[in-house]
Order: structure tokens, then C-alpha cells, then sequence
């Protein structure tokens, strides 16, 4: 993998760069995965070219102040799709990822090819409360963890959440930066588009749906709707998982995203 | 020196173990904890308290504003404003209040200050403030907009008070086609503007370009605002002038007794009700709301210079997180802070935590006849006049 800037309508921006194969943009979730590469870019990366762009806010990309709602992400990606050339491309999202996807998918489906979404945010459903992920303070990591994993002991939950006190400036910082960049796009609304669910019949893409039985940031009941909203669309559960399938379960996540999105890969 | 009885109007009937439930008094604090019968009778009890700072003497009083919390029961500082204009007749009202960007169109604030300053006869200090951190989970509004929201107001509202109407205002928030605002304010060019600070340079430059007065806001170590007035000073120097000392407030919490002893034991238990049950949630912040260098040094200041890391009474005293004792303790400790850090506005918390009416009467009574006459002496009113405010330093324009 390296990071490769790029400029992004006038800013300057970081994208995580990996493996040969057909394109596949990568967009990633409030945790900023694409920074470290994770099991799951690599092994994407074994059949794709994966392209991890950070969001503006996120480690290093910058940008952050045009970005004030969900519908600014999907211009700043429309124009980093048209600086790569792609008329067309496979997309996967995770959570906010997940999210943007689906803006793009539901507006410019031509657009994008096949899709993969884990735990996606942007839609809302009445009668399925989501838990508030801005509520949590710095000092509150042992809650953080519980809310985003199965199993809080997780060896990667110290890792996507690290003990704050006491922690690097630097660290602190991207996290600080990161969350104030989601919150941005995702504060109120929280974590949806109330327009995003009457637009979802437009996508024409073939969509896989995955999603962590034990969610509790975005409860599964998201991953079902999603899967009837989308016209093509398959939902897959992964039992023992909490809202971060891609830290805690990369294995079976990985797997999914391959199968999906090998059967649309040129020969 | 200029004196104002600060209140904050709190919730006293928290249940004993209300910290092991729960971890805020702020936002999520259940309101079935609220007793209505008994909060009616708060808010007589304390529009009397503050009335009755008129009749001590004091300068001005002063109100503020605070939503969804048991900590302060103000989340309207114009409507207590309102009822002390027919309470009192000679203080200031200084409404520490009126967070901009909670409110759209902002014309509504420069509305209600401008009634508030007519009914008042002209004694309204207008402060202008962004809201802290909680008020953002309770309004929904995006943290990251706070800044440019409270900027934007701000224009407004000065435009409004002192620009000819109507006029019209395009910003990224707010698109006004008609600003005429009705009534206009008695003061000219218009009310005192305070604005409170925890020490960001930005606010700093901001507040010393326009020559308000800046408000270092409270419960911090006494050096934290040693360090925060000293900046705020350069700030004015920066601007070629020297601060005012009625450009700066103390806002800390008071208690005179009879001795040393008396003052501790009458007061100690409101302080720790204040400290444990009220404060929790006060620092919430949620993403955004400030900028990353800032938000790194609050998290990391909090633990050593914030009250809520006060653990023994030996921490209150070495930190000044209140000034407690007898009288002439009381008058030497306010004399030496008042030194040290040049403000010339003392904003006394007079009513603390839990503490019953008798009690924070006794003490308003005690400071006002033993401390104040003191203070006042040994800090005389400044020669020089309080420097001219400018609402828009780069522009000229005709003052109606």
C-alpha cells in the first residue's frame, strides 16, 4: 500500500493505494481503516486495485471546511471518480462509507458497479433506535468498545479504540479530527438522509448487504431494510459481530466482498 | 471595582445517591427528577435573592442560560431578565446569556435584548456567547457550525441594533431579506457586550478588536486564569490599547461566615452537592465543537485545572475554586486574585449547589457589609473611561 495525494476540487487529499486487478474504490468507515490498511484491504487487494481515498477531516486529507452535508461527499467523490477516469466502478462501503456509497449509487447509478456494504449507515427507521456514537466522550473508551464490538475484549477494540489517556498528541489529534469530520455530515440528520431511503429504488447496481448480527451502533434490522430498499440486493449476517465487521470479523467479511465482487470481474 | 451577584438558579433536591446513577446532570438527566412544586418555589426564592442584591449595594446582577440540565434552571436568561427589570430599578442585568447560534433568526435576540433594555431604562449588559458543548446535544444544532453560526449572529444583531433598517443579510447560516428590527435598544450605540472565554486565543483577539469586556468562564485553578487575563491583555495590546479593567470579570463562587471555621462548616456540603452532582456533564463536547488543537487541551487540562478533579478541600483552597471564610480572609484572598489577574468586574456566586435561601441571604448579607465596602475601597473605579465598544471595527457608518 502507499499514499498517494491527489487533488480533489482544490484540495489536496490522501488515498490509500493496493494490489493489481481490476478498480475497486474502497470507501471507508468514521474509524478511518483505510489508514492502516487492514486484513481486509490487503486481501481485497490480492484481486483488486484497491483505491482507499481518506475523507477530508481524516488523516492528512484536507477539505474538511467545503464539507457540510452528506450530499458534498458525493460531489467531492463524483470529481475524484472523474480525476481517476472511471466512467464506472466497484464500490465497497463500510458504515459512513456504506453510506456515501449509496448516496452515489442512488444518484448517479450509472456510476457504480457492483457494491458491497457493511453496516451501512443512511437511512433511519422509526421503530429501530440507533445508539448515539457522539455521545461518548474522550475518558469513555470502555463504553466505546462495548458499542461498537460483539466481544469489547476483542484484540482489535483497543486498537480501533485506544485508551485516549496519556495517548500520543498526534494520535489524539486524528482522532479528534475524524469524528469532527463525521459529525459534520452526520450530527443532525443522525447517521442517515431522510431523502436517501425514496431514492434507494434507483440503484441499479448489485448490491451485497453485510451486517453484524450483534450491531448495536446500526441494529440489523438496517441491513434488512437496506436489502428490500435496494432492487438487487442480497443481505448477509455474521454471527458474533458487532457494528466494525471489518475489525472484527475481516475473515468472513473478506470472503463475502470476493465472491460478490469476482463474479463481475473481467477474465 | 464593580460588583454583581451571579446566579445560576440550580437544582438543590438531586437525590443522595443521584452520582451513582447517573453520570451527567446535563442533556440525558431525566426530568421526571424534577419537582415542579418545589421549582416554583425556586424561582421566587431566587428572583428574591437577586432582587435583594439591589438593596445590598451590589452593582449589577447577573443571569445566564442553560438548557436540559438540573445545574442551571435559566434556559430562558431573558425571561428572569425580564422579571428583574420590575424587581430592581438601579442594578445592571447582565445576561450572560443568549447563545447565538441556538437561535434562528438571530433578529429574535436583538429583539428581546432591545425590549429588555427599554423596560430596563437602559441597564442591560448584552453578553453574547456560543453555547457551551452540552447545549449542542440539546439542540441539535451542529457543533461544527457553533463558530461561524456565532459570527454570523453576531453581525446581525449589531447591524440590527445600529445599522438604518431594512437591510438585508445573506450568510452561509442564515438569509434575511428583511432585518428591521423594532424596537431598537435605549443604550447608544447599544448595550455592553460580555462575551465568556475558557481561554482560546480566537475569542481573545475577537473580544479586544471590538473592546468588549471578556468573561474568563469559571471553576478552573486560580492559574488558569492567571495565565488566561494575561492573555487577554497582550490581546488588547496587540490592538494598541491597554485593557480596562471593567474589560475583565472574576466569576467565582463566595462564602462569608463569622470565622474561618463557621464559613467552611456552613458551606462545605454545597460545594461537594455542586462539585459531584451538578458539574458532571458540563464539559461535554461533542466533535467539532472546538478546534482539535483546543479539544487536546481541554482533555489534557481537565484532570489538573477543572473543579471536577477537586477531590479534598485542601484542592478547593489551593486552587481558589472557591473563596471561603471570614470576612477579612474573604477580602484578603479576593484582594490578592483581583491583583494578580487586574479584572475589574467580581461576578460573586453568592448561592451555590444545594445551599437554602436563609443561608445564601445571610452570606449575600455578610459580603456586602463586611467584604465590599473593602474591596471597593482598596480598588477604586479606574480614572480613564471604559474604551468606546465597536461593533465593526473596519467599517465607518452613521450611528442613529
Amino acid at each position: 500500500m502507499e499514499l498517494q495525494p491527489t487533488e480533489v476540487r482544490g484540495h489536496t487529499i490522501q488515498v490509500a493505494v493496493g494490489g493489481d486487478g481490476p478498480p475497486l474504490l474502497y470507501l471507508h468507515s468514521a474509524a478511518g481503516e483505510s489508514y492502516v490498511w487492514l486484513d481486509v484491504l490487503n486481501g481485497l487487494a490480492a484481486h483488486h486495485a484497491v483505491h482507499a481515498p481518506l475523507h477530508p477531516g481524516f488523516f492528512g486529507s484536507e477539505g474538511v471546511e467545503d464539507i457540510h452535508d452528506i450530499e458534498d461527499l458525493v460531489y467531492h467523490y463524483l470529481a475524484f471518480l472523474d480525476g481517476r477516469d472511471w466512467e464506472r466502478v466497484d464500490v465497497m462501503g463500510c458504515s459512513l462509507g456504506g453510506w456515501i456509497a449509496l448516496e452515489i449509487a442512488a444518484r448517479y447509478p450509472e456510476r457504480v458497479g457492483r457494491l458491497v456494504l457493511a453496516a451501512s449507515a443512511g437511512i433511519r427507521l422509526p421503530d429501530v433506535p440507533m445508539q448515539d456514537m457522539f455521545r461518548l466522550q474522550l475518558g469513555q473508551e470502555d463504553q466505546a468498545r462495548a458499542l461498537l464490538f460483539h466481544d469489547p475484549s476483542h484484540p482489535m477494540a483497543r486498537l480501533v479504540v485506544p485508551t485516549f489517556e496519556g495517548i500520543d498528541d498526534e494520535t489524539l489529534a486524528a482522532f479528534v479530527s475524524a469524528m469532527a469530520a463525521t459529525a459534520r455530515v452526520a450530527w443532525n440528520p443522525y447517521l442517515h438522509d431522510p431523502r436517501l431511503e425514496g431514492l434507494l429504488g434507483r440503484v441499479t447496481a448489485e448490491a451485497l448487504v453485510v451486517w453484524g448480527q450483534d450491531d448495536r451502533l446500526i441494529p440489523p434490522a438496517y441491513g434488512e431494510r437496506l436489502a428490500e430498499l435496494i432492487p438487487n440486493a442480497r443481505l448477509e449476517l455474521v454471527p458474533e459481530c458487532g457494528h466494525l465487521i471489518w475489525f472484527e470479523r475481516p475473515a468472513q467479511l473478506l470472503e463475502a466482498a470476493l465472491a460478490h465482487l469476482g463474479a463481475a470481474a473481467p477474465a | 471595582m464593580k460588583f454583581f451577584m451571579f446566579h445560576l438558579m440550580p437544582y438543590r433536591d438531586l437525590p443522595d445517591d443521584f452520582e451513582e446513577h447517573h453520570d451527567s446532570a446535563w442533556v440525558w438527566v431525566p426530568n421526571e427528577l424534577y419537582d415542579p412544586e418545589t421549582g416554583a418555589g425556586y424561582y421566587r426564592e431566587y428572583l428574591d435573592q437577586l432582587a435583594y442584591a439591589e438593596e445590598l449595594g451590589f452593582d449589577g446582577v447577573c443571569v445566564n442560560e442553560h438548557h436540559q440540565n438540573a445545574y442551571g434552571l435559566m434556559p430562558s436568561p431573558n425571561l428572569i431578565a425580564a422579571a428583574l427589570t420590575q424587581r430592581t430599578s438601579r442594578v445592571r442585568i447582565a445576561i450572560v446569556g443568549n447563545a447565538l447560534p441556538l437561535y434562528d433568526p438571530p433578529t429574535r435576540v436583538a429583539e428581546e435584548i432591545a425590549m429588555l433594555d427599554l423596560m430596563s431604562g437602559g441597564r442591560i449588559i448584552a453578553g453574547q456567547v456560543i453555547g457551551g458543548g452540552p447545549e449542542y446535544y440539546s439542540f441539535s444544532i451542529n457543533p461544527a457550525e457553533a463558530r461561524t453560526r456565532f459570527a454570523e449572529a453576531h453581525e446581525i444583531i449589531m447591524r440590527a441594533w445600529t445599522q438604518p433598517g431594512p437591510f438585508e443579510f445573506y450568510g452561509e447560516h442564515y438569509k434575511l431579506r428583511y432585518v428591521n428590527t423594532w424596537p431598537r435598544p435605549l443604550q447608544k450605540p447599544h448595550p455592553p457586550i460580555w462575551i465568556p472565554g475558557v481561554g482560546s486565543l480566537e475569542t481573545m483577539e475577537f473580544v479586544a478588536r471590538h473592546r468588549y469586556a471578556y468573561m474568563g468562564i469559571p471553576y478552573f485553578h486560580i492559574d488558569f486564569f492567571k495565565k488566561t487575563y494575561r492573555l487577554f491583555k497582550r490581546a488588547c495590546e496587540k490592538e494598541g490599547y491597554q485593557a480596562h479593567p471593567e474589560q475583565m470579570g472574576l466569576l467565582m463562587p463566595i462564602y462569608v461566615g463569622e470565622t474561618d471555621e463557621e464559613a467552611r462548616r456552613e458551606f462545605e456540603e454545597h460545594f461537594w452537592y455542586f462539585q459531584r452532582k451538578l458539574i458532571p456533564g458540563i464539559l461535554l463536547s461533542p466533535p467539532g465543537y472546538t478546534s482539535v488543537q483546543s479539544a487536546l487541551r481541554i482533555f489534557k487540562g481537565v484532570e489538573s485545572s477543572f473543579i471536577s478533579g477537586v477531590k479534598t478541600w485542601d484542592d478547593v483552597e489551593a486552587g481558589s475554586f472557591a473563596t471561603v471564610g471570614s470576612p477579612e480572609t474573604v477580602f484578603e484572598k479576593l484582594a490578592g486574585h483581583l491583583t494578580d489577574l487586574g479584572a475589574g468586574n467580581l461576578l460573586t456566586l453568592m448561592q451555590l449547589g444545594n445551599m437554602p435561601s436563609d443561608k445564601a441571604r445571610a452570606n449575600m448579607t455578610r459580603f456586602a457589609e463586611q467584604v465590599m465596602p473593602r474591596l471597593a475601597e482598596a480598588f477604586p473605579d479606574a480614572a480613564e473611561p471604559v474604551p468606546q465598544q465597536v461593533a465593526f471595527p473596519d467599517e465607518q457608518f452613521a450611528v442613529a
